[in-house]
């Protein structure tokens, strides 16, 4: 490298421009500007030193090591480690510890060679190093195959992980078998070593603990759990550490921010990020949890209920972390199965036997049963064909969407909804040309007075892009994005995507009810018959089970509408005027995702202004009308606490778990805690109308609830369950 | 029956154009006066800018970023000084941006906002926006834009007492790993119909690898530019 001083000449040039110029290329931008250095400012420059400060971390690596010292360094890497898992970068993390920095960088060639000092013999015989060695190099496979994990499904840099590695390769050429050996070797010198025995069982605690948790990565990059026994030790093992993390005695310099000038020179020094010591176990403990139990997801032996099953896992609380999701995600496409089942083409068409095709000769897997020799039969298959193609990807995307962070996952459906309404439309296409070519007969659906055609496949987008209308609303509500004042017209609107869903629902049963009477009618054969009025039988259930679902939904969220339209014309939430916009402005924006879709159409401003505030009925009108709906909500929550989150018989795969112990099954834990919590707000919407129907007159009442009425936020006492949002008033 | 509810809820003053609000929202504490920025004022308060800014920040800006707005669009800082103090200090600040979104709306951006603690609450702050708006909407402005942390109660308050609405949450949007909502206003109807090269990818349907669509070293292909500018109070 050839240098030049350019102070002198800089310093010239400057001279010449007078104070107040800019020079900027027209190019630099702000992201630029974000990322550009102040040369000199310690803070930002990572060349800069104060005087006398050598630009080299201080430790020496070859200082001897107290056994309570190597503790400390294993419980700050594990720390550490729990940073970076939930996002942060390395290089303020793991890669801030020395060791860590040795064992990777310069790139080992060989298992032997990554040691804390290189080429030097004496290193090997060295007892507390052999070990924290053995403990960092678990660590460093590990992070390898959690990255590789991650970065495998969809994920978002920086939001959900940060993968800039540093040209550190994490060992990634050396295989989890040498290195879970190099710690067996570990935990024999260690036994050998005359420490206190004590402190010596905690050492070999952690070690054998980070050999677990790398077993545990190495079966999940194969698709598989492990088994309940190793699941039950690891946590025991966490149990021991944090009992004897205490033993702890600090060790100075050996994790330092100067590291990262050697990662990377262009970028400004970072702080370290480290999280607390509880923080730490309760991490680990959730996560590991967490990934045991979304193999539950397995059991699901249908679509209908593995989308239950994600979804449980996607609005548990706390969301899982970025790994687990990872995980969860991985279980789509695993060896081309989705959900280690079915392939996506019969995953995809056992769906829409189950909605809007049972017993259908459109279905490839049902074709030799019910295939009728149609002329069309031909064209029919390769309009099915089209369907498939176009409609596959989007269906199983929706499953993935669940194991987005949760703002992604609302942010995500905003742009789906506005695919399946396009893909709604080209289906609609489909539909009626399959309508021609197989003769279908019109038959008349309830509450109407012309005969309809089935539209089967757009039938089907349709249910689901409601559930993703519903769905957007919903998490939008779960994340707060509403302020208080909107919260009325939110839960209106709520109310009436599910009040739609509801006709179609209707409208989808109807229509398997008339198949199910041809089939009946039919002269296929008995077994054939038989088959097809249990599929028919199947189709029913389930949609009963949306439609129960959406009636407890849609009338929780009525109550709602009509207590925010009281706190409204009390003014409890309100905002003051004058604004910088209006009415039909913030409707706009509120409404973007909805604004475009061709069904069902957003009503104007206005009508859903007077939809919204129903000026015409009186307080007490819509009051005894809110307590009439939160009974029902309660009553129609509670009809649904009693069946189970899986319709369909769970699958005997082997990887079911049921719970150990004869305990229920993660999934049913979660759908009871799901649905009572629905029953609670329910029950807490009706006290609240309660509150407002006692201060109907009372001014002092309402003034104090100007003062005192929240909105509880996620995790607060008071949020029964995410999606409803129940004001906590005096 | 009660008579409370056939009164309708105050009318909103749809008649009055968008300008004539700010005299309604702005105060004039005593002892307060407004200066719009000049880059001769540069000697005298950036330093005091950055200074107060960057109380509120897990890590600073470097000058880079506050000359990146002041020189760009001086017009639009507004700063609040004390007139009782002998070098009239500064108390609060406000630095915006405006211009076309990836080619669609014009949009304001309000990059910075804050006031010196012991001022807080005597409308400083909102008065401050309420000139930057003003003046955005003289200038053709079609929405205005900012993020905010999602436990700043106060800005938020401020916000949503403007007229804006939160439009989205943004996961671990800020270095120190805190998540914001993206405020919006928009000031002319149709806002959201407007076009923008947009593309949004979602995740698959081309065959990018999911994690070089959002790569911060590809800002073209963020879901938002604006994503990039995520350290601390803006
Ligand atoms: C947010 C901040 C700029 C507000 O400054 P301020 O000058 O005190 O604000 P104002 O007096 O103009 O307040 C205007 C409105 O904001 C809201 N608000 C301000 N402080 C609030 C608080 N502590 N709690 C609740 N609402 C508050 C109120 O709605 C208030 O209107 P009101 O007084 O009529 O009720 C100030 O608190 C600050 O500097 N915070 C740190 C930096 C920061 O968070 N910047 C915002 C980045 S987006």
């Amino acid at each position: 490298m050839i240098t030049h001083d350019i102070t002198d000449r800089f310093r010239t040039a400057a001279n010449v421009v007078v104070p107040g110029t800019l020079i900027k290329d027209t190019q630099f931008s702000l992201f630029e500007a974000v990322g550009a250095l102040e040369v000199g400012d310690p803070k930002m420059d990572s060349g800069c030193l104060e005087l006398g400060e050598s630009p080299e971390e201080q430790f020496d690596l070859n200082s001897p090591l107290l056994p309570e010292e190597l503790l400390w360094l294993m419980d700050q890497l594990l720390n550490r480690e729990v940073a970076w898992l939930t996002g942060y970068p390395l290089s303020q993390t793991l890669f801030t510890s020395v060791h860590i920095d040795r064992l990777l960088w310069p790139d080992p060639k060989t298992l032997d060679e990554s040691t804390f000092v290189r080429n030097d013999a004496a290193q090997a015989t060295n007892l507390p190093h052999a070990i924290l060695r053995a403990f960092c190099l678990l660590l460093v496979k590990s992070c390898s195959l959690v990255l590789t994990m991650v970065t495998e499904q969809h994920y978002y840099e920086e939001e959900d992980f940060t993968t800039q590695l540093f040209n550190r390769e994490l060992l990634h050429r050396f295989s989890s078998e040498s290195i879970l050996e190099n710690a067996q070797y570990a935990l024999q010198v260690l036994q050998s070593a005359n420490f206190e025995s004590e402190v010596s069982t905690a050492l070999a605690g952690r070690i054998r603990l980070r050999c677990e948790i790398l077993q545990m990565l190495v079966h999940h990059a194969a698709g598989q759990s492990i088994d309940d026994t190793s699941f039950q030790a690891m946590h025991d093992i966490f149990d021991q550490v944090q009992s004897t993390s205490s033993f702890g005695v600090e060790v100075k310099d050996a994790f330092s921010t100067k590291l990262q000038r050697r990662l990377a020179s262009t970028v400004p020094p970072r702080p370290m990020v480290t999280v607390s010591m509880d923080q730490v176990w309760t991490f680990w403990h959730q996560m590991l949890y967490d990934c045991q139990n979304i193999f539950s997801v397995h059991a699901a032996g249908h679509s209908q209920d593995l989308l239950t099953a994600y979804q449980l896992f996607a609005y548990s609380c706390p969301q899982p972390s970025p790994y687990p999701r990872a995980l969860l995600q991985s279980f789509l496409t695993l060896n081309s199965m989705v959900a280690s089942r079915l392939e996506p083409l019969h995953f995809l068409e056992e769906d829409l036997r189950s909605l809007t095709l049972p017993a259908s000769p459109l279905l490839s897997t049902s074709r030799k049963d019910y295939g009728t020799p149609f002329f069309g039969k031909s064209e029919i298959a390769k309009n099915m064909q089209g369907f498939v193609d176009k409609v596959e990807h989007y269906f199983i995307t929706v499953y993935r969407v669940f194991c987005l962070n949760a703002c992604r996952i609302r942010r995500t459906f905003c742009h789906a909804l506005v695919e399946w309404d396009a893909i709604q439309g080209e289906m609609e296409e489909i539909d009626s040309l399959i309508q021609s070519l197989s003769l279908e007969q019109p038959s008349l659906p309830p509450g109407s007075s012309q005969p309809a055609f089935s539209f089967s496949l757009s039938s089907w987008v349709y249910h689901h892009k409601l559930t993703i209308h519903r769905l957007t609303i919903q998490t939008g509500i779960q994340q707060m994005i509403y302020a208080p004042h909107e919260l009325a017209g939110m839960h209106y609107y709520l109310a009436s995507i599910c009040g739609i869903h509801l006709n179609h629902l209707e409208r989808m049963c109807h229509f398997v009810v008339d198949r199910d009477t041809a089939i009946k009618q039919s002269d296929f054969r008995v077994d054939i018959k038989a088959k097809g009025a249990a599929e028919c039988k199947m189709a029913l259930d389930r949609l009963f089970r949306q439609y129960a679902w959406i009636k407890a939904t849609n009338l929780v969220a009525s109550a709602l509408h009509i207590i925010f339209v009281v706190l409204n014309r009390w003014k409890i939430f309100s905002v003051s005027k004058p604004l910088y916009s209006n009415d039909a402005l913030r409707y706009e924006i509120r409404m973007k995702p909805f604004l475009n879709l061709v069904i069902p159409e957003l009503m104007s401003p206005e009508e859903f202004a007077h939809e919204t505030n129903m000026q015409q009925s009186s307080t007490e009108v819509l009051l005894d009308e809110a307590a009439r709906l939160s009974a029902s909500a309660k009553k129609a929550w509670e009809e649904v606490s009693k069946t189970s989150w899986n319709i369909f018989p769970l699958d005997e795969a082997p990887y079911v778990r049921t719970g150990t112990d004869g305990q229920a099954s993660v999934l049913d834990t979660k759908w009871n805690d799901d649905v009572k919590g629905c029953v609670r707000a329910s029950i807490a919407a009706g006290i609240c109308v309660v509150k407002l129907k006692k201060a109907m007159h009372d001014e002092a009442w309402k003034e104090k609830a100007k003062k005192e009425a929240m909105l509880p936020g996620p995790g607060d006492k008071g949020r029964w369950h995410q999606w409803w949002l129940v004001p906590a008033l005096p | 029956m009660s008579n409370e509810q056939v009164r309708p809820s105050a009318p909103v003053p749809t008649t009055l154009p968008l300008s004539e609000i700010g005299k309604l929202i702005q105060s004039n504490p005593p002892n307060i006066s407004y200066i719009q920025y000049d880059i001769s004022l540069e000697p005298k308060y950036l330093p005091q800018i950055r200074a107060l800014i960057s109380k509120d920040l897990s890590e600073p800006y470097s000058i880079y970023v506050y000359r990146y707005f002041l020189y760009q669009w001086p017009e639009l800082c507004f700063i609040a000084i004390d007139t009782t103090t002998s070098e009239n200090d500064l108390v609060a600040v406000v630095i915006c941006k405006l211009e076309r979104h990836r080619g669609g709306p014009m949009r304001g951006y309000i990059a910075m906002l804050a006031t010196q603690e012991m001022h807080r609450g005597r409308g400083l702050a909102k008065t401050l926006v309420s000139k930057a708006i003003d003046l955005m909407i003289a200038k053709n402005a079609d929405e205005i834009a900012l993020e905010t942390e999602e436990t700043n109660t106060a800005a938020m308050r401020l916000y949503e007492s403007l007229g804006f609405l939160r439009s989205k949450k943004l996961h671990r949007y800020y270095l120190n790993g805190n998540s914001a909502y993206r405020l919006l206003l928009y000031l002319k109807p149709g806002v959201g119909q407007i076009p923008t090269d947009d593309f949004y990818d979602p995740f698959g349907y081309n065959d990018l690898p999911p994690s070089a669509q959002d790569d911060p070293r590809f800002p073209q292909g963020q879901a938002d530019k604006d994503d990039l500018f995520r350290r601390g109070i803006v």
